[in-house]
């Protein structure tokens, strides 16, 4: 402007202003404004896809300009209207997508509503609680443009590509599975239940996915099976309890495996069988039957088949038929046990049985009952078998180890003794009884089975006898009892051992004798009898024949007869010079009385004979029982004298004082032959023989010795417990010649004046 | 600048204001998000949107602020730049450019509050409000607005146009 004043004053003319045909810079901008709009506009416009339109049933949650299409997690649309369809059977969903989801739009896209599911198989859309429900789509195989689409009613299980491998179970009912239950490979999830369903002929089939990276471990041969929710097992040993994993706990799952080497591929949608359990599922064997009269305790499905105790098998199926007295099982085994099924197999029931003889299935308790299965010998593969309810006791003899050897026992009786007891060898178990049958003459015979290692002790002279489940043992001073081990106390065993030297060897099948007691069995010698006057207390097999209070022998019968009782006794090794001819015997009881209290522990053995070696060269085999009021004293031992006395009240069991010192027993008190005197028999202690003298003088030191003297009352007597009296002698003359066993001497009745006491 | 030259200017930040007005209303100037609910909101769906919440007065102000008065702004400069040389109305129009220059002063609240409460309203998950493309072009119209009543000086209302 100030430019321009100079311009007027020197010229004035039509000025031609050279930039008013310039178009000003300002006209930048409305251009540049205008560009970025365009562009703006251009670009929205580019990233807009097709239009499609989804039905579906409901569209819960959804809002026309704001719910997204997702796919794969990034918004690839948007709902642009909303409305039903002309006959309110559907929503009609118009979907906006944009430029990079085009494929979408295409044949065999799936879309659904994602909304959330929140249960105890499965926790899915967490992401829509907060923002709200969207469509979701997973694109499909087709390659054919579509617009028009139908929407899921609800989330596939498989949210992007579609599952590589589907195949069917089929059962006859499928009660945990459903969809997503897991399905099992070794212990690895490999896949789901994607459907289950009822087909035509009414079986239940569960649509099965298995992941496309395992899809390798599913053979032709791969046999399914339902895993329960939770499996409580029971076996020998063993209790367990198992828990296929946190997801399996409610529902349970599937489970599948090929047995053995794998074979073969598996297409898409082939169909394989769901067996019920484990087991089952392993018995891929063809189909046997098996005949039983009786099917208590089996139950299709559910028992086993043990071979060896291992099962190898499953009963699929029970037949009752309407006629008949029989029960038909069909069952299966494992492949490698089916083809051992031979024709002349056994299959036997397996309940639990308890008796007195033993315990046998007992693991059947809770397992419930079993089928063993022995296979036949080589041959076809049967298909129809007969089986067996009924176990024989046997169940020991499987236990027979190889070079065991048996032998006959016979004996008149076998009290509960069943094949099984145990043969015991000093204390340790060298066998088992076999079988038990009648004799051949009365009686009853016995085979058992002696293991090797205890062969060299069954010898000729080995006596084998019945151990009882319990023994009480009573002598003197010992009481006793003692059982064989837990097995022996249900039947009792049989106990052996040689009493004798000789080695000699045994064959096999050789007869024993079984003895009722060991005391019988270790009896050798040959046998006496003895006669008494009274038999009360008398038991065969049990009396004991003593000799210095040990056992020396032992009864084995009683017969008794009109006017006694006869015993018939056998000693024990090395007790023989008991047989010898003048041998004593005498029966001992308790005896309770003023005088004495003896024989107290014939209260528990019982009555037992005591024995007194005879002097004789030769041996006797019958001898008369002697009767006297000590019985036990008859074996005391020592210097014998005989005391003879007009009349005294001693009785045997009076001890025989020197200088106040026993030194002898006064062990019998009886008449003289005839009958004038008392003729006491007193026994002096070897060791004091010397002190019994010709001059020895012997007298009757029972009366108390009482001497009135000036002041006092003098009253000798050494000891108030002499109920049986007392004997006192004094040898004045030690040089005087000694005296032979069997020396009389009279006794006095009262201390000669001229033996003062000192 | 000879006043050509500036009415030129005006023209041409006018014209500019008025394309830019186009996207400013139609793209979202704002997108909140409460809870998981995501709103993209232009300038008349915030106003609709106030309206729904129950706040009349508050819609009418905004609506008033930011959707009329730049639009009335433009259109007053439009009837200035067309009446340019004419010698009516001189007073009137004086007066409405001096209103303009006034009302010029807050004509940036919109994008004021909006950044405040972009910067403000960061709940995280819960709430957060982001700024759109539409604000740029919301506040280049307020711009050109503001550029093309400073250009337009009120003396030229009284200048005889120099032909």
């Amino acid at each position: 402007m100030s430019s321009n004043s100079p311009n007027k004053e020197v010229v004035d003319g039509e000025v031609v202003s050279s930039r008013r045909a310039r178009i000003s810079w300002a006209w930048l901008f409305p251009i540049l404004a205008l560009g970025a709009t365009g562009w703006l506009f251009l670009n929205n416009w580019l990233s807009q896809g097709p239009e499609v339109t989804i039905r579906f049933q409901e569209a819960p949650g959804i809002q026309p300009g704001k719910t997204d299409l997702i796919y794969r997690g990034v918004q690839a649309g948007k709902v642009m209207d909303a409305h039903l369809d002309r006959d309110l059977g559907a929503v009609v969903l118009r979907v906006r997508l944009k430029a990079f989801a085009r494929e979408l739009a295409r044949e065999g896209t799936d879309f659904w509503i994602e909304q959330p599911i929140i249960s105890l198989r499965e926790i899915s859309g967490i992401e829509s609680i907060i923002q709200g429900n969207s469509i979701h789509a997973r694109i499909g195989e087709g390659t054919k443009v579509q617009t028009e689409f139908v929407g899921l009613g609800a989330a596939p299980l498989v949210p992007l590509d579609a599952p590589s491998l589907v195949v069917k179970l089929r059962a006859a009912a499928v009660p945990f599975l459903g969809r997503s239950t897991p399905v099992f490979h070794r212990g690895v999830r490999v896949g789901w239940v994607r459907d289950k369903q009822l087909d035509e002929s009414g079986d239940a089939v569960a649509e099965v996915v298995i992941e496309e990276k395992y899809t390798g471990v599913l053979h032709a041969n791969s046999r399914f099976w339902v895993l329960p929710a939770t499996s409580l097992s029971a076996g020998p040993g063993s209790v367990s309890l198992s828990i296929p994993g946190v997801e399996a706990l409610l529902y349970g799952a599937v489970a599948f495996d090929h047995f053995g080497s794998p074979t073969g591929s598996v297409e898409n949608g082939q169909e394989f069988a769901l067996s019920p359990d484990e087991a089952s599922a392993r018995a891929t064997g063809a189909q046997f039957q098996i005949v039983f009269d009786d099917a208590a305790g089996l139950r299709a499905g559910m028992t086993r088949i043990c071979f060896r105790g291992k099962p190898v098998g499953v009963v699929d199926s029970i037949a009752v038929p309407p006629v008949g007295e029989s029960v038909v099982v069909t069952a299966r085994l494992e492949a490698p046990f089916a083809s051992i099924a031979t024709d002349g197999s056994t299959f036997t029931i397996v309940r639990p049985s308890i008796t007195p003889e033993g315990i046998t299935g007992l693991e059947t308790v809770v397992t419930g009952a079993y089928i063993d299965f022995e296979p036949g010998p080589a041959g076809s593969v049967g298909t129809k078998f007969l089986g067996k309810s009924v176990r024989p006791l046997d169940w020991n003899l499987a236990e027979e180890l190889p070079g065991a050897v048996r032998y006959r026992l016979v004996a008149n009786s076998v009290p509960a003794l069943q094949a099984g007891a145990p043969v015991f060898f000093r204390g340790l178990q060298a066998g088992h009884v076999v079988s038990k049958q009648p004799g051949d003459e009365e009686g009853a015979e016995l085979w058992i089975s002696i293991r090797k290692e205890f062969q060299k002790f069954v010898r000729s002279d080995s006596r084998f006898w019945h151990v009882p489940a319990a023994s009480v043992q009573a002598g003197p001073g010992v009481l006793d009892f003692r059982f064989e081990g837990i097995a022996s106390l249900w039947q009792g065993g049989i106990g052996f051992e040689s009493f004798g030297n000789s080695t000699e060897p045994v064959a096999s099948g050789e007869v024993f004798a079984l003895h009722a007691s060991r005391k019988l069995a270790a009896a050798v010698s040959p046998a006496v009898k003895i006669s008494f006057l009274d038999g009360q207390g008398f038991l065969a097999g049990q009396t004991e024949l003593r000799y210095l209070g040990l056992p020396a022998g032992v009864v084995e019968a009683v017969r008794t007869f009109p006017d006694r009782v006869e015993v018939t006794a056998r000693f024990y090794e090395g007790f023989d010079f008991l047989r010898r001819d003048g041998s004593e015997f005498a029966v001992v009881r308790p005896q309770i009385s003023i005088q004495s209290v003896s024989g107290l522990e014939t209260l528990v053995s019982g009555v037992f004979i005591v024995c007194v070696p005879g002097k004789g060269e030769g041996y006797a085999s019958e001898f008369q029982a002697i009767d006297t009021s000590m019985p036990e004293l008859l074996d005391q031992t020592g210097f014998e004298i005989l005391l003879l006395a007009s009349s005294t009240a001693i009785d045997a069991g009076a001890p025989v004082l020197y200088n106040d010192t026993q030194v002898g027993e006064v062990v019998e008190k009886t008449l003289t032959q005839d009958g004038a005197q008392i003729l006491l028999r007193a026994k002096i202690r070897e060791e004091f023989r010397h002190l019994v003298r010709e001059s020895s003088v012997f007298w009757d030191a029972t009366a108390i010795d009482a001497k009135v003297g000036f002041f006092k009352v003098q009253i000798n007597a050494p000891s108030v417990v002499a109920p049986a009296g007392r004997v006192e002698f004094f040898t004045p003359e030690m040089d005087s010649p000694g005296v032979g066993a069997g020396s009389r001497f009279s006794l006095l009745q009262q201390r000669p004046k001229s033996f003062r006491r000192r | 600048m000879t006043d050509a030259a500036r009415i030129s200017w005006t023209k041409a930040l006018v014209v500019s204001g008025l394309v830019m007005y186009i996207p400013a209303n139609l793209l979202p100037v704002m997108t909140i998000t409460i809870t998981g609910d995501i709103e993209a909101l232009t300038v008349l769906g915030g106003v609709q949107e106030l309206l729904h919440s129950g706040l009349p007065l508050v819609a009418g102000i905004v609506f008033l602020a930011s959707f009329v008065i730049p639009f009335l702004k433009l259109a007053v400069m439009c009837w200035l730049l067309m009446l340019h040389g004419s010698t009516r109305l001189c007073a009137e129009r004086a007066a409405a450019l001096r209103i303009l220059h006034q009302i010029g002063t807050w004509s940036m609240i919109d994008i004021f509050l909006l950044s405040v409460l972009a910067a403000v309203g960061q709940l995280g998950m819960l709430a957060s409000v982001r700024p759109e493309p539409g604000v740029l072009f919301f506040a280049g119209v307020l711009l050109f607005t503001l550029f093309a009543a400073d250009m337009y000086k009120p003396q030229m209302i009284w200048r005889p146009v120099v032909a």
